[in-house]
């Protein structure tokens, strides 16, 4: 979690303090109150009035706010961030992005770090307007010295006159207005300077109202509005930058996202149960909010959705029984613990989902009750497993004889289930009704079948389904990469794509397993992800050919090796935060 | 021989006609599927001779693709397509592209003991065998039919796996003489008979061919005009040493190669070729490749395409960056999906190839094609065309359409230049046309 910034004023002194007139009591207000009472975020800043940050001077009607805090520090520090992918060949293959970049310094005549530091080494922030179909911006930069604020102005300025083939064209100001000088640089674009402030915007109105700001020292523009005081509080201290937008502005303004379809994943199936109640829902958050932070080595996103009403408080992991930590192996390519909460998604369902999804969903329930003869799929099967899903990528360690020519990584999955021997019972004749039919699929289709059979492992019974043995020589095809396997044991339920996985699974059940957290986690190890992929890289680099794609595959796979990535989704009662950690491990 | 059968075969060039740019276009276009410009201009500096010598000289032994061993760990049909057809869009320059020729007579091979996976159910099986056109195709073709009568693939095609002793299968004896070896009329239904029994015993498990000697007709069997106790060797020794069978291998290089509709004269001086190269094909191959018969003003450049043949002349012509999955796609729309020939018979080729269904398939290749056209750099428009078409039709006129595309190049520079061209230039019937 990011540290909170220490000189935030606590969520009570933001509604009670003489120095937080800036921020209006009333519905947001609470809302900001709530999500730092739920320690999930920290409380909202205040500021001095001489020191009023740069955002404070972007338009009060902004729809999005970005700011850098400290703007050259983070861009140098990501500039010397090592994660660049390894395109190739150089440098036509680079990142897009890094190709802009270059384009926007050599515009700039001078690397963008050096230039935010003389301009805006007390910060810089940037607001979009919508208007209409199209969108007005204005930025400010604010220096802690204002001569060479100026200085570093004037070199700009006088690029762009050079550009304009009209050397000092913009030595002298256009015009004047109160303390500000302002320049107007063709129709497009205007740049003000007052003291160690610069403003620039392709709009009159916008420019305007910053500088008149600077006259109204409680004016603290789009600042005082409540969302984008509760995204400023997210950050860290000297933490590189933080964005909010308005999802409802947006909404009116950006006709090419599918804004329907993204409202949508909250009453569909795939979106609830496949990305958890907690990102369906951020497309209908009150606002949105983002922070990224750059270090030496590692790069740190939080990206928080605030005003989440609208998800049914049903399917969050607010309270219940917590998943017990397991499957943290340390060979793990990947590993995930999640929140899917079956049982209430299907009691709930005819109120969850729109009416198409619901009858969609509903078949498939009926076409799975096929597997659960005698119980009911929803009320005696599902509604009785738990929402924490726990799920590993590992290497398999295949036996000889049944070996695949391109092992594949395995999963493994564990959901804890009550110890009911009725249920055990279906949930076992479901696996191996499933692998028959697969067999009579297989015998169509002229294909070996996969073995089913229950074996002993110590005390535990398991049922495990085996390809055909290979005959000497021969190369298993990717089907040989499957060899599925179920254990009911220990209230809890194991089923691996492979027997050999299994096997370890149940090992580590047997250790001391304590109860983990409530956030949703996703890890993913790059060390162990290019271990694999360094073993496998000729077929690799095959299928990357036929596909049109000539990779050459060992740099990416030295790349990978050095990064790690952790997520979590972490939930309040109206709130929600998902961050990612990508760090690079030498 | 004839007198005027040997002519045929004479060298071109022996009565002073001249290898020029179009003659080395049209020997790479039906030999190699078509070539770069600086290939082109490589084989020109070579002359003829040195050219076809390298071209056999290098599908002798067709390199392996690095990894490519890994195609078996998949298992998957539309990777071995891939796999397939990415040897034949190989850039010249490279080793692979050097034994192009074998590749274009595995595709002949893959035409003449037409398999497909939709029966055979096998990824692996179906690249095994093609593996094995692959090697075998230029060699001796009597070893190439006693190797093909126990691929794992043909025997489950052919249902050769089933053909025993006391339960006689015929499909595969029936095939053997009428679509591999000799062709209808040189056979009697007791020769079907007896060929099946000599074929009985084989037998396919999983991926493992073995001889069951326990479901083996080991009996007398008289086919042909030879009898004795044959087996499969022996069945194909009968088969092939019949007047017929250099004939029929003869046909199915001249359709390959030189024109779709028959040829006799031609068919017969080639066969008496194979058989005085103890059914060698490089070598007969090599023969054709070199005569007057093979540049005849009335068949170059009248012969249509195979939907892959138009397809990789595009790719190597103009220098287009084809994923082989997405040309494997193309090629099935168009009627040529690699692995899955429609029938026993194979494709039919020829006017076939240009069904009203398939005709559109190929307009819509061309338009994503010609997406894959690079910018003409450094050129302006009419200029690129002029390059373009050079490419594509080395040392030919231009079309009867030219000038509306001059016209049309004038009035308007389009906004893409390269694929607006390219899309001209390949939509145009010469396109489909080697």
């Amino acid at each position: 979690m990011f540290a909170m910034r220490p000189r935030l004023a606590t969520p009570a002194t933001l509604t009670r303090g003489p120095r937080n007139r800036c921020l209006p009591r009333g519905k947001g207000a609470g809302r900001a109150a709530r999500a730092g009472a739920l320690g999930l975020f920290a409380a909202a800043p205040c500021w001095s009035q001489e020191a009023r940050p740069a955002a404070a001077f972007l338009p009060a009607d902004s729809a999005v706010l970005i700011e850098l805090a400290a703007g050259a520090e983070f861009v140098a520090a990501l500039e010397a961030l090592p994660l660049e992918p390894p395109w190739q060949p150089p440098p036509a293959g680079r990142a897009p992005w890094r190709r802009d970049y270059e384009q926007l310094e050599g515009f700039l005549g001078a690397g963008l770090p050096a230039v935010l530091s003389r301009l805006a080494d007390r910060g810089a922030a940037l607001g979009l307007v919508p208007e209409g179909p199209d969108w007005q911006a204005c930025l400010v930069l604010w220096a802690a010295d204002e001569q060479r604020s100026a200085a570093e102005l004037a070199r700009l300025l006088d690029e762009v006159a050079r550009r304009y083939g009209a050397p000092k064209l913009f030595e002298q100001p256009t015009e004047r207005r109160g303390e500000a000088l302002l320049w107007s640089l063709g129709e497009e674009l205007l740049v003000a300077r007052v003291g160690p402030r610069v403003l620039v915007s392709g709009s009159r109105a916008l420019l305007c109202e910053g500088l008149d700001r600077l006259d109204q020292p409680a004016d603290l523009g789009p600042l005082a509005r409540p969302g984008p005081r509760s995204a400023r509080a997210l950050p860290a201290p000297d933490c590189g930058v933080w964005m909010w937008m308005d999802p409802t502005r947006l909404r009116g303004a950006s006709t090419e996202i599918d804004w329907n379809g993204l409202d949508g994943l909250l009453t569909r199936p795939e979106g609830l149960l496949g990305l958890g109640a907690g990102l369906a829902g951020l497309p209908r958050a009150g606002d949105w909010a983002l922070a990224a932070e750059a270090g030496q080595d590692r790069l740190r996103l939080a990206l928080c959705g605030f005003g989440l009403e609208a998800l049914p408080p049903g399917l969050l992991p607010a309270a219940g029984p917590r998943p017990r930590a397991f499957l943290r192996h340390g060979d793990n390519i990947a590993s995930a613990v999640l929140h899917r909460d079956w049982p209430t998604a299907t009691r709930e369902r005819g109120r969850l989902f729109e009416p198409g999804a619901l009858a969609q969903f509903s078949a498939k329930l009926e076409e799975l009750q096929i597997f659960f003869g005698g119980l009911r799929l929803s009320e005696d099967v599902l509604a009785r497993l738990s929402p924490w899903w726990q799920v590993a990528l590992r290497p398999v360690p295949f036996p000889a004889g049944t070996a695949p020519g391109l092992p594949l990584p395995g999963a493994v999955l564990f959901l804890e289930v009550p110890d009911d021997p009725r249920l055990a019972h279906a949930l076992e004749a479901a696996f191996q009704t499933l692998i028959s039919l697969s067999n009579v699929e297989s015998a169509q289709q002229g294909r070996p079948p996969l073995r089913l059979s229950a074996k002993l492992a110590g005390q535990r019974s398991y049922s495990v389904a085996t390809p055909m043995p290979l005959a000497e020589g021969e190369v298993g095809d990717l089907r040989y990469n499957l060899a599925p396997a179920l254990c009911l044991t220990d209230g809890g339920l194991l089923l691996a794509s492979h027997e050999a996985l299994l096997l370890d699974a149940l090992d580590e059940l047997d250790a001391e397993t304590a109860p983990a957290g409530r956030a949703e986690r996703l890890e993913l190890s790059g060390a162990e992800l290019a271990d694999w992929a360094e073993a496998q890289v000729q077929g690799l680099e095959l299928l990357a050919r036929l596909r049109g794609r000539a990779l050459q595959l060992r740099p990416w796979i030295e790349w990978l090796a050095t990064l790690a990535l952790e997520a979590r989704v972490e939930y309040g009662p109206d709130a929600l935060r998902f961050e990612a950690r990508l760090e690079r491990r030498p | 021989m004839s007198g005027r059968h040997t002519e045929l075969l004479l060298p071109f060039g022996s009565d002073g006609e001249r290898f020029g740019r179009a003659e080395a276009a049209h020997l790479l276009r039906r030999a190699v599927f078509g070539a770069s410009p600086e290939r082109l201009a490589s084989a020109l500096q070579a002359g003829l001779e040195a050219t076809v010598s390298e071209l056999v000289a290098a599908a002798k032994a067709p390199p392996d693709e690095p990894g490519g061993s890994g195609i078996e760990a998949f298992g998957l049909l539309p990777l071995v397509q891939a796999f397939l057809v990415g040897r034949a869009l190989a850039p010249d320059g490279g080793e692979l592209a050097r034994a192009r020729l074998a590749e274009r007579l595995m595709w002949m091979w893959h035409g003449h003991f037409a398999t497909s996976d939709h029966k055979v159910r096998d990824a692996v099986l179906m690249h095994r065998q093609l593996a094995l056109l692959r090697r075998l195709g230029g060699g001796d073709f009597r070893a190439l039919v006693r190797a093909m009568l126990v691929d794992g693939a043909l025997l489950i095609w052919l249902d050769g796996a089933l053909n025993t002793a006391g339960d006689p299968n015929e499909n595969l004896a029936r095939e053997l003489l009428e679509l591999f070896c000799l062709g209808r009329g040189h056979y009697s239904e007791t020769d079907v008979r007896e060929a099946a029994r000599g074929l009985s015993g084989w037998r396919v498990e999983g991926r493992r061919v073995w001889f069951d000697p326990a479901r083996f007709d080991a009996g007398e069997k008289r086919l042909l005009g030879r009898s004795g106790p044959l087996d499969c060797d022996g069945v194909a020794d009968a088969v092939l040493a019949h007047p017929a069978a250099p004939r029929w291998v003869a046909r199915r290089l001249v359709s390959t190669f030189v024109c779709d509709s028959p040829w006799p004269e031609l068919e017969a001086a080639l066969a008496e070729e194979l058989r005085r190269r103890d059914f060698e094909v490089l070598p007969t191959l090599a023969t054709l490749l070199r005569s007057r018969a093979f540049f005849a003003p009335a068949v170059r450049g009248n012969k249509i395409a195979s939907p892959l043949e138009f397809v990789a002349r595009a790719r190597h012509a103009l220098g287009l960056e084809l994923a082989p999955d997405a040309a494997v796609r193309l090629c099935s729309a168009a009627g040529q999906a690699p692995l899955l020939p429609p029938s026993v018979k194979g494709w039919d080729g020829g006017a076939a190839w240009a069904h009203p269904n398939a005709w559109l398939a190929r307009g819509r290749a061309a338009l994503e094609l010609a997406r894959l056209a690079p910018a003409p750099a450094g050129l302006e428009p009419l200029e690129a065309a002029h390059t373009w078409a050079e490419n594509l039709w080395p040392g030919q006129d231009r079309p009867a359409w030219w000038p509306a595309l001059e016209q049309s190049l004038r009035r308007a520079a389009p906004a893409a230049p390269g694929a607006f061209i390219a899309e001209a230039l390949l939509r145009a019937p010469e396109a489909h046309l080697v």
